[in-house]
């Protein structure tokens, strides 16, 4: 924690994260050993089945660009701040914020993984669809309620 | 908690920037403290305490005190 109240070690280890996942999305969107293990047989209800199209077409490459994106905005506006008003560490209350805003992500973590294993034990067959959500959905909201932080 | 921030603030003819610089905290802070949304620890009371040249018992009033 001490470590995450400086802003420029925050947010570039947002971008670090944010780079890895962004890499590996961009690197696996359209891939042949990719797509070999996705389901090839549709799915049960149309939400996973549009998700299994959307990484089917590769699209999650574009998750990956806005992601990184999303990062590289977080951490330019941090050096702005930084250089600006010479404020390399968080206040007291920015602390406070970004204590709930880890605590939530955290509970959202935690409460994800059981039903990311009950859908994986029912539908084998899509344990990369579900696990590429679950990632999807906890970094990208992390990202933008970081993105929404650094501007508001 | 209630507080007197944005009252002397205002006497004083000071911007939340101008309090945010002093007290050596973000603008969004004293917005935060000015509504009553976040509580400050000891040591920003005390700051607010010597830029007010008040005592913290005038500058925070606790709610359920009797």
């Amino acid at each position: 924690m001490i470590l995450l109240k400086n802003r420029l070690i925050n947010s570039s280890l947002i971008t670090i994260i944010s780079l890895f996942f962004s890499f590996l999305f961009m690197f696996f969107s359209g891939q042949e050993e990719f797509l070999s293990i996705l389901p090839e047989y549709p799915a049960s209800t149309e939400f996973w089945e549009n998700w299994r199209q959307f990484l089917l077409s590769g699209n999650i490459k574009y998750i990956g660009i806005i992601t990184i994106a999303a990062s590289l905005i977080i951490l330019a506006r941090t050096v702005y701040i930084t250089l600006r008003y010479k404020q390399p560490e968080f206040d007291e209350y920015e602390i406070s914020v970004l204590q709930k805003g880890l605590s939530i992500s955290g509970m959202a973590s935690i409460l994800l993984i059981p039903i990311l294993m009950a859908l994986t034990i029912s539908q084998p067959t899509f344990a990369v669809p579900y696990m590429l959500l679950f990632v999807t959905l906890i970094w990208s909201s992390f990202v933008l309620a970081s993105l929404v932080f650094a501007f508001r | 908690m209630k507080n007197n921030i944005r009252k002397l603030r205002e006497e004083m003819r000071m911007t939340q920037q101008e309090l945010a610089s002093m007290a050596g905290v973000s603008r969004q802070a004293i917005i935060a403290i000015e509504s009553g949304k976040y509580d400050p620890s000891i040591r920003l009371a005390f700051q607010f305490s010597h830029i007010f040249s008040r005592s913290i018992e005038e500058l925070f009033i606790e709610e359920d005190a009797k």
